[in-house]
C-alpha cells in the first residue's frame, strides 16, 4: 500500500473508532483501605488503634449515601462535640482530630440522618 | 503581692547545726583518728540536728580509725573533748569495748579549762596538741578525757569506743555556738604482744572534730496544722502553702530556705506545720498559694477563673442591685465577692453598686478582664492572668464565711484576709493538736459555685452549684449531671459542619426562661482559623465574644432582665490545612446560664 493510501486507512479507522465509542464510562472509585480499618461486613465501623491519637483513622462503612453525624461524649456523658461528615456507600475513611481533647475516655456515636444510633465505642483519648 | 513573694525568697533565719573537720587530703599521712559522730538523742537516733531544741538530749559517739590495721590493732585511746559548759551540761559517757578485749575504763573531767591550741600544728593535729598544748583557765568551758585500754581487739572495728550524752541549754541571746563541743587532743596506742608499744602518730581529728549548733527553743507543741477549706470542686493539691515568720521590721519571711520554699497542700486541705513553729517568741502564719508561688510558666489559673466568674455570676450581682438588697444575694460572702471595684487600689469599697457589676460584666465579655500586672511589665496578659490566683484568693476563718449575713457585710464589712493566714499557736498546749482552718473563695464568686457551701440559713436565692472533679485543664461547669445543685437544666444543641473551606459550628439555646447565656468553645488552631462569632438574640441584649488563643468565650446577657428568645450562636472558622473530616476539631468546653430570678441554670448542650 502506497503512504497516501495508509494514511488516510488509518485515519477513517480511527474516525470509526471514535464515532462508535461510547459517550461516557463510569469509573469506580474505591479509598484504600488499611488492614487496619477494613471492615468485611456491609456496613460497620472501624479504628485504626485501641487508642485515639491526633491525626487517628477511622472507617465508617455504610451501604447508603447520606450524612452522619459523630457525637463524642467525655466520660460524665456530657456532650463534648457533635459534627457531620458525608458518607458514601462502601468505605468512608476519615481523621479524627484530638489536639483540643482533653486525655481520657471518650465515647464517639456515630448515627445516621435520621438520628439512629448505627454505631458507639468507648475509646482512650492519648 | 509581688513584694511579698519576693520577700518570701529572701534567705529563712533557721539557722542549721553543722559538724566539721579535716579533709581526707588533710589527714592523708595519719596512723590513727578521732572524730565526733552524731547520734541523734536517747530516745531517737534518726534526730536531726537542725531539730534540736533547748532541754533536749544529745548524743555523740568517738569513731576510731586505725589506718596501720594491717600491722597494728588499738589497744589504748586517750581522747579529750571539751564543751562550753553555758551551752551543754554533761550527762556521762558509755564505753563499747566488748568485756572480751578486757577493757580498762576511766575518765576525768576538768571544769573551767579550755583548750590553748599549739599554733604550731593544726588544731585537727591531735596527738601533736597532746604533746604540745595545754589548758587553760576559763570559767565558761570543761573537758572530759575519755580513756579505754584493753587486751585484744581493735578499738578501731568498733563503731565507737565510747558515747558521751549532754542535756542542751539556753546559753542566752549573744552568746556564740561556734565549735561548742570540740574534740582537742588524743592519743592512740596499740599495745604488741612483745610488751612494747606502737603511739600513732599523727592522729587527726576526723572526719568531724567540733560541733556548732544554736538550739532551737523549748517547744512542746504537737500537731500543728493548717487546714483550707474551698469548694468540692477546687482541687485542694494544686494549692501550696508557704510557713512564714514576722521579722523585727514587720515583714514576713519564708521559713524554708531554698528555691522550694513552699510545701504541697495534700487533697484534704491539712498541712501540718510543727516543725516550722521554733519560738515562742516568734509570729507564725501561712501563706497559700493557687499553683505556686513563682512563675515558672505552669501556672494556669486562668483556666480556673474562666469557670469561676461566669454570666451567671454577674446576673446575680445584677439582679441584687436591682431589687436594692431585696433577697436576691442573702450571704455576705457573695456580696464581699461581688466588690471588685470602687476603690482606689482597683479593690473593692464595700459596697456592691453598678461599678462592681459593670466590671464583673466587663470580664466575662472580655472587654475589660480583673486581672492585674503580677509581673509589673506595664501590661497584663495570659502570663499575668494565671498567676493572679493571690490576688483573687482570700480567706476568713469559718464561722465569718458561714454566718455573716448582706445586711451584716453592708453595715459592718467581712473581716478577712487575703493569702496570708496567722497562725496563733497556743504554746502551753502541749497535749493536743492545733488546727487552723480557713475558709477560702475568690474575688468574682458571686454565686460560690467554687468555694464552700454557706449556712442554710443565709444561703442565696440562687444555688451554688457543686461540681464534679475536675478534668485537668477543663471546664468544671458542664459536668453536673445528676449532681444535685443546679436549679433547672435547659439543653441546647451544637453541631459542627463543613462547608468548602469553612468550618462552622452552630449552637442553638432554645427561648424559655434565660436571661444569660455563656458558651466555651476550644478549637484546633493548627488546623483552624477563627473567623467570626454571629447571634440572632433580641435587641435589647447585649451579646459578646471574645478569642483568646484557641479559645472563644461568648454568649449572652439581658441586664433588663428580659428573657432570651430562641438564639443561634453561629462561629465560622477558616481551615488552614487540607483536613479529612472535622471530628474533634472543635469542642465545647463549658456553659453557663442564669434565669430571670438570677438562679444559675444548667445549660446543657446536646
Amino acid at each position: 500500500m502506497s503512504y497516501n493510501f495508509q494514511k488516510k486507512y488509518y485515519f477513517w479507522l480511527f474516525f470509526l473508532f471514535l464515532a462508535c465509542a461510547p459517550d461516557e464510562y463510569d469509573f469506580v472509585v474505591t479509598q484504600f483501605v488499611t488492614d487496619e480499618l477494613k471492615i468485611d461486613e456491609t456496613t460497620g465501623l472501624q479504628f485504626d488503634d485501641n487508642s485515639v491519637y491526633d491525626g487517628a483513622k477511622f472507617n465508617i462503612k455504610t451501604d447508603t449515601e447520606g450524612k452522619y453525624t459523630v457525637e463524642i461524649l467525655d466520660l460524665t456523658k456530657t456532650l463534648v462535640s457533635r459534627n457531620t461528615l458525608k458518607v458514601t456507600e462502601g468505605d468512608n475513611i476519615y481523621t479524627i482530630y484530638t489536639r483540643v481533647l482533653e486525655t481520657g475516655d471518650y465515647t464517639f456515636k456515630f448515627l445516621d440522618e435520621s438520628g439512629n444510633e448505627k454505631q458507639s465505642v468507648k475509646l482512650f483519648v492519648k | 503581692m509581688r513584694k511579698l513573694l519576693l520577700l518570701l525568697t529572701f534567705v529563712p533565719s533557721i539557722l542549721l547545726g553543722q559538724m566539721s573537720g579535716p579533709t581526707s587530703t588533710d589527714v592523708a599521712d595519719g596512723e590513727g583518728a578521732a572524730g565526733l559522730v552524731w547520734l541523734g538523742s536517747p530516745s531517737n537516733a534518726n534526730l536531726a540536728i537542725a531539730d534540736v531544741e533547748v532541754n533536749d538530749t544529745i548524743v555523740f559517739g568517738i569513731k576510731l580509725t586505725n589506718w596501720l590495721s594491717s600491722t597494728d590493732s588499738i589497744t589504748y585511746a586517750h581522747i579529750d573533748v571539751e564543751y562550753n559548759k553555758n551551752a551543754y551540761t554533761y550527762l556521762g559517757s558509755t564505753y563499747l569495748a566488748p568485756s572480751s578485749d578486757n577493757p580498762q575504763n576511766s575518765e576525768f573531767e576538768m571544769t573551767g579549762y579550755k583548750m590553748s591550741f599549739n599554733s604550731s600544728y593544726q588544731a585537727y593535729s591531735i596527738w601533736d596538741q597532746w604533746q604540745n598544748s595545754s589548758y587553760g583557765s576559763n570559767t565558761d568551758w570543761n573537758n572530759i578525757h575519755l580513756q579505754t585500754q584493753t587486751t585484744s581487739g581493735d578499738l578501731g572495728d568498733l563503731d565507737y569506743y565510747a558515747t558521751i550524752k549532754f542535756k542542751v541549754k539556753d546559753a542566752g541571746e549573744n552568746h556564740d555556738y561556734t565549735d561548742n563541743i570540740m574534740v582537742t587532743m588524743g592519743r592512740i596506742a596499740s599495745d604488741k604482744t612483745d610488751g612494747t608499744s606502737k603511739v600513732y602518730s599523727p592522729v587527726y581529728a576526723y572526719e568531724k572534730q567540733d560541733f556548732s549548733y544554736e538550739p532551737l527553743e523549748d517547744i512542746d507543741v504537737q500537731g500543728i496544722t493548717a487546714k483550707l477549706v474551698m469548694g468540692s470542686n477546687i482541687d485542694l493539691s494544686k494549692f501550696k502553702l508557704t510557713p512564714v515568720k514576722k521579722n523585727a521590721d514587720g515583714n514576713w519571711s519564708s521559713i524554708i530556705s531554698g528555691n522550694t520554699f513552699w510545701l504541697d497542700v495534700p487533697s484534704d486541705g491539712a498541712v501540718d506545720i510543727t516543725q516550722y513553729i521554733t519560738s515562742v517568741n516568734d509570729d507564725y502564719a501561712v501563706v497559700w498559694n493557687y499553683q505556686l508561688p513563682v512563675d515558672d510558666g505552669s501556672n494556669d489559673f486562668k483556666t480556673l477563673y474562666e469557670d469561676i466568674l461566669t454570666v451567671s455570676d454577674v446576673q446575680l450581682a445584677l439582679k441584687e442591685l436591682a431589687t436594692h438588697g431585696a433577697g436576691a444575694i442573702n450571704a455576705g460572702i457573695s456580696k464581699f465577692n461581688a466588690d471588685v471595684a470602687g476603690a482606689t487600689d482597683g479593690s473593692g469599697d464595700g459596697q456592691l453598686t453598678s461599678a462592681d457589676t459593670y466590671k464583673l460584666l466587663a470580664h466575662v465579655m472580655g472587654v475589660s478582664e480583673l486581672y492585674t500586672d503580677y509581673d509589673q511589665d506595664g501590661d497584663i496578659d495570659e502570663t499575668d492572668a494565671n498567676n493572679s490566683g493571690g490576688y483573687f484568693f482570700r480567706t476568713t476563718d469559718g464561722t465569718t464565711y458561714t454566718t455573716t449575713t448582706a445586711e451584716s457585710y453592708d453595715a459592718n464589712g467581712i473581716t478577712h484576709a487575703g493569702l496570708l493566714t496567722e497562725i496563733d499557736v497556743n504554746f502551753s498546749n502541749t497535749t493536743s493538736g492545733q488546727t487552723f482552718e480557713f475558709y477560702g473563695t475568690w474575688k468574682g464568686d458571686v454565686n460560690l459555685s467554687h468555694s464552700p457551701d454557706v449556712s442554710s440559713t443565709i444561703t442565696n436565692n440562687i444555688t451554688s452549684i457543686s461540681s464534679a472533679p475536675s478534668i485537668s485543664g477543663r471546664s468544671n461547669i458542664m459536668m453536673i449531671n445528676g449532681v444535685p445543685g443546679a436549679f433547672s437544666t435547659v439543653d441546647g444543641t451544637m453541631v459542627v459542619e463543613e462547608n468548602g473551606d469553612k468550618v462552622i459550628a452552630t449552637v442553638t439555646i432554645p427561648e424559655g426562661d434565660l436571661t444569660a447565656a455563656q458558651i466555651r468553645l476550644n478549637f484546633d488552631d493548627t488546623r483552624l482559623t477563627f473567623d467570626s462569632v454571629k447571634t440572632d438574640s433580641g435587641n435589647t441584649t447585649t451579646n459578646f465574644a471574645k478569642l483568646v488563643d484557641n479559645r472563644i468565650n461568648f454568649g449572652s446577657i439581658n441586664t433588663l432582665d428580659e428573657k432570651l428568645t430562641e438564639t443561634t450562636y453561629t462561629v465560622t472558622f477558616t481551615k488552614k490545612t487540607q483536613v479529612n473530616g472535622i471530628t474533634g476539631l472543635v469542642i465545647i468546653t463549658s456553659t453557663d446560664a442564669a434565669d430571670s430570678n438570677a438562679e444559675r441554670v444548667q445549660l446543657n448542650i446536646q
